[in-house]
């Protein structure tokens, strides 16, 4: 390829990029949101890292004594009344708000400690400034306590595949009406299901 | 025991135990259930501002009602001449009366104006789960929020903001009332009025002029500078007062907003046939005064029997007289000398309320545009003595001999302007001497009046039965005023 | 915090221009020292009566629609029209004639409004600056013109209950048309309620959805002090993407430099 091409064709593929990125992302959508993540793999991600699934995400704390692991146990009986096909096309974030003590090697134990699917389930961490803002987005409260606590509310969202709002629940336990939005959420192809509200 | 004592005994067991069990099974009236899903198309209720009450409903089945309210934060008249912001239900201070029937669904709205600068909820009391609603209902100025719930209990129910902090919510009129009707519907009345009292707390004096901003420590200290029906000082008077015929059957939907006090509710005149007290499902009859907790109401009905006005108060009586708890109803109609043969009422309760408040309010337009005439002051300056000063000193100007000096002719009174004014709002003790006859009387002090009303009175009085004089003027009256002092007790 | 529309290069581009808008900026609306302090916030952390806040800047007024102006004149992703749904409301710049166009009833020096709390993020963001903390805002907002904390003075409570008390259809004035306080702040009180940053860390933190949230009164010392009870609520009822005629923001930076 000559020089010119080359270049021709770089702006093409960046003008392409920049016309594709911005029409991608529906507009109502929390990956609107450019927040940075870090993994239990210590792999930088966004937020929309599990864009493509059906995705249930939270926030936690890994200090948490009693309350985030009944969270994520909450998380797991929610995905265990799907059928397997559809627990395969879910994807799972959960992102600290302690990103001090949270490193990677404690995500991956905590993610070890309750027999996470590592393929489908992220646990992640964000430092502020991101953390509060991804706590905005979703309508999730907390506070830094002196002590080192949180103090926090819980909430488990699900989003579609693109990252619009489908429904919350803050019942840890027997949420029906959030169970069968889950299972609509992950039975059928994207294609056809409706777009939510 | 002996055979027969037994067996008596077991009857007397049996019965008592049997009447005991319908006893529990039965009510008066059904105060509580679940009567079943909503049917027929969606309902939008009737909201009415005070003192009207939507109709009565009928219907025989639960529907899904839906209720649309918008809060509004407006500045309005307390008082005349005093304004105040309020903080209210669809525009008014009570709210808007919602009215449904038990067993009903209702979907509640509950909208925030986008010009509101505080976030308000509402806390119905006639709505079971958490907060009365308050929880579903927390509203950001420009936005809306919306909750449903069934009405499952009978009865007329008090709503609130709840917002922190919900005193000065409150107190800034932020309540009103939800009538649940039975399913049976009510006993048909002539007249249906929603009425409720509520205290206010502000920075300046009673019916000091101007605008006045709420006084958080005397809603604490619980010293209300105003009590008031339906949010204003002669809301419910005049032009206003609530209307009847001889013969009508009245009933009053009675609230108590607070946020603080407890109402003695009476109406001078009539006799309730019947309250249900608290609201609640039981009524009590033949009642004078009914006590109205603050956050609660009542349902009271009358028959009117005779014509005149019959005013409400709250009967802790100097809230009526000194802070304005105070409404009437107009009753018109045939005489019945038999029950009730005397006067009207209002001449002797009601003082400057009985004031032709046209030419009052002609006055006050005047003065503020400042083309205020002589002429104009006498006649409004008539209309505020009359109930006031006529009490003592009599319509004719003549005063009562040896006790209350006359007007009329007055040596003493047209001899200095000044002390003039300084008599009517300070008061006077002590030996005077008028047109050659001693009196030793006590003047009470009249400060409460304002600058413009006691010009004109006194502009009044010195161009009256005989007396010819220059008109006073509301400046003359406020210099006097603010360089003297009041006596202990006296409005400012 | 951009929305995922531009990529790097553009990124590059851009970079030069807030520096150079910031500087600008800076002079118009400066940041102001506030002294830190062991302070007695009307929320307790935890167990603890008392926090310590450290020395931090604020700017001396909210931000003025001529200064969003030109944010947005720099920053495409955040007008009317273009910001992303997910992160405003319909709100949003409603009260501008156009989106680069304030227009008569938006004037220069009026305080902006109808900015969501990321709008408000992102312009901090973009001047090198962050939205200051609940705390950092109770510190610099407890001062009179003469005390540093006048939270005791019922003059001080009644005039920030006085503008409670107004009703808010009127238009805005201008920023800075009254006394500063003592640290040299305007308009900390009677004129728009202001973002900050963890605003969404105020009131009970609780799990039971059904528990409301109204009263705040739960869990904040100094219950008679209800001018500050008044902001938290007012705080507590709007959610980060939500824009309000009275809600409007300034921005701060810890002292030594970075956000």
């Amino acid at each position: 390829m000559t020089r010119l091409r080359l270049a021709v064709a770089s702006f093409a593929f960046l003008l392409t990029w920049l016309v594709g990125a911005s029409a991608d992302i529906p507009p109502d959508s929390v990956y609107q949101l450019h927040a940075q993540l870090t993994t239990q793999t210590a792999a930088s991600a966004g937020l929309d890292l599990h864009r493509g699934h059906p995705t249930l995400i939270t926030m936690f704390y890994g200090s948490c004594p009693a309350a985030c692991p009944m969270l994520i146990t909450a998380m797991q009986v929610y995905e265990s009344q799907l059928d397997e096909s559809a627990q395969a096309r879910l994807r799972v974030l959960l992102v600290s708000f302690d990103a001090a003590r949270d490193t990677p090697r404690e995500l991956d134990r905590l993610a070890k400690l309750h027999h996470a699917d590592v393929t489908r389930w992220t646990f992640a961490s964000a430092a502020d400034p991101d953390a509060r803002r991804i706590a905005a987005l979703l309508g999730i409260s907390y506070r830094h306590l002196p002590s080192g606590e949180f103090e926090h509310s819980l909430l488990i969202t699900l989003l579609d595949s693109d990252g619009r709002l489908i429904a919350s629940t803050a019942k840890l336990v027997g949420d029906q009406e959030f169970q069968a939005k889950l299972r609509a959420a992950t039975e059928l192809p994207e294609g056809r299901r409706e777009r939510p509200r | 025991m002996s055979r027969s004592m037994k067996a008596l005994a077991i009857v007397i067991c049996t019965m008592g135990v049997w009447s005991l069990a319908i006893g529990a099974g039965k009510t008066p009236a059904k105060s509580s259930g679940d009567l079943g899903p909503p049917q027929g198309e969606p309902i939008h209720a009737i909201l009415t501002s005070p003192p009207a009450v939507p109709p009565p409903i009928h219907r025989n089945h639960p529907a899904k009602v839906i209720v649309e309210l918008e809060v509004r934060e407006v500045e309005k008249e307390i008082s005349e001449g005093v304004s105040y912001t309020f903080w209210t239900f669809g525009g008014t201070t009570p709210g808007s009366f919602i009215r449904v029937r038990q067993g009903d669904t209702v979907e509640f709205h509950l909208r925030n104006h986008p010009d509101s600068k505080m976030p308000h909820n509402i806390d119905l009391h006639g709505v079971t789960g958490p907060g009365g609603g308050a929880a579903s209902s927390f509203t950001a100025p420009g936005h809306e929020s919306q909750f449903t719930f069934k009405a499952l209990n009978q009865g007329i129910y008090v709503y609130h903001c709840a917002t922190a902090p919900v005193g000065m919510h409150i107190a800034n009129g932020m309540y009103g009332l939800m009538l649940v009707e039975p399913p049976e519907g009510m006993k048909p009345v002539d007249h249906e009025y929603y009425v409720m009292q509520g205290d206010f707390y502000t920075v300046g004096k009673y019916r000091e002029r101007g605008h006045q901003d709420f006084d958080m420590q005397r809603a604490i200290d619980e010293r209300p500078t105003y009590v008031l029906f339906n949010g204003s000082e002669g809301s419910l008077v005049g032009d206003h007062a609530l209307q009847a015929k001889v013969g009508d059957r009245v009933r009053l939907f009675v609230g108590n907003g607070g946020p603080n006090l407890v109402s003695s509710f009476h109406v001078i005149g009539a006799i309730f046939d019947r309250v249900r007290y608290e609201g609640g499902v039981h009524e009590q009859e033949n009642v004078q005064t009914t006590l109205i907790p603050a956050g609660g109401a009542a349902i009271v009905e009358f028959h009117v029997k005779v014509p005149g006005s019959y005013v409400l108060v709250d009967h802790s009586i100097l809230r009526a007289f000194n802070k304005g708890a105070l409404a009437l109803l107009k009753a018109e109609g045939p005489a019945n000398k038999a029950i009730y043969s005397g006067k009207e009422v209002d001449s002797v309760y009601l003082g400057d309320k009985a004031a032709n408040l046209a030419v009052v309010s002609e006055a006050r337009a005047a003065a503020a545009s400042g083309t205020l005439t002589k002429d104009q002051q006498i006649k409004a300056g008539e209309s505020r003595f009359t109930g006031t000063c006529s009490v003592c000193h009599q319509n004719n100007g003549e005063g009562l001999p040896n006790v209350f000096p006359p007007l009329a002719r007055s040596d003493f009174l047209m001899a200095d302007k000044q002390r003039a004014i300084g008599i009517v709002l300070n008061g006077l003790s002590g030996p005077v001497t008028v047109n050659g006859n001693k009196f030793n009387s006590v003047m009470p002090p009249m400060s409460q009046l304002n600058d413009d009303e006691l010009a004109n009175i006194l502009t009044y009085v010195r161009n009256s039965w005989g007396n010819s004089g220059e008109a006073v003027s509301a400046d003359e009256v406020a210099h006097i005023r603010s360089s003297t002092k009041r006596p202990e007790g006296a409005a400012h | 915090m951009l929305p995922r529309a531009l990529p790097a290069p553009a990124l590059l581009l851009c970079a030069l221009a807030p520096l150079l808008c910031g500087a600008a900026q800076a002079e118009e609306n400066p940041f102001v020292e506030v002294p830190g302090a062991e302070f007695r916030s009307a929320l307790p952390a935890g167990k603890a009566e008392v926090v310590p806040i450290r020395t931090f800047l604020l700017q001396r007024h909210p931000v003025t629609n001529g200064e969003f102006l030109a944010f947005v004149t720099g920053h495409p992703e955040w007008r009317r029209g273009t910001a992303p749904a997910a992160l405003t409301d319909a709100g949003y710049l409603t009260d501008w004639s156009g989106p680069l166009d304030p227009g008569p009833r938006a004037t220069a020096s009026q305080p902006v409004t109808q900015v969501s709390w990321f709008a408000a993020e992102a312009y901090c963001e973009a001047q090198h600056a962050r939205l200051p903390d609940w705390a950092e805002w109770e510190l610099a907002a407890a001062a009179s013109a003469t005390r540093r904390d006048a939270r005791s003075d019922p003059a001080w409570r009644q005039q920030v209950l006085d503008w409670y008390a107004r009703p808010g259809g009127k238009a805005l004035v201008a920023v800075e048309q009254g006394q500063a306080n003592v640290y040299g702040l305007h308009d900390m009180h009677g004129l728009v309620w202001e973002w900050v940053h963890d605003f969404n860390s105020l009131l009970p933190a609780d799990a039971d959805p059904e528990k409301f949230c109204g009263s705040g009164a739960l869990d904040v010392q100094q219950k008679e002090n209800y001018a500050v009870l008044m902001r938290i609520a007012m705080l507590g009822s709007l959610r980060a993407s939500y824009t309000g005629h009275l809600v409007g923001f300034r921005c701060a930076r810890t002292a030594g430099g970075s956000p």
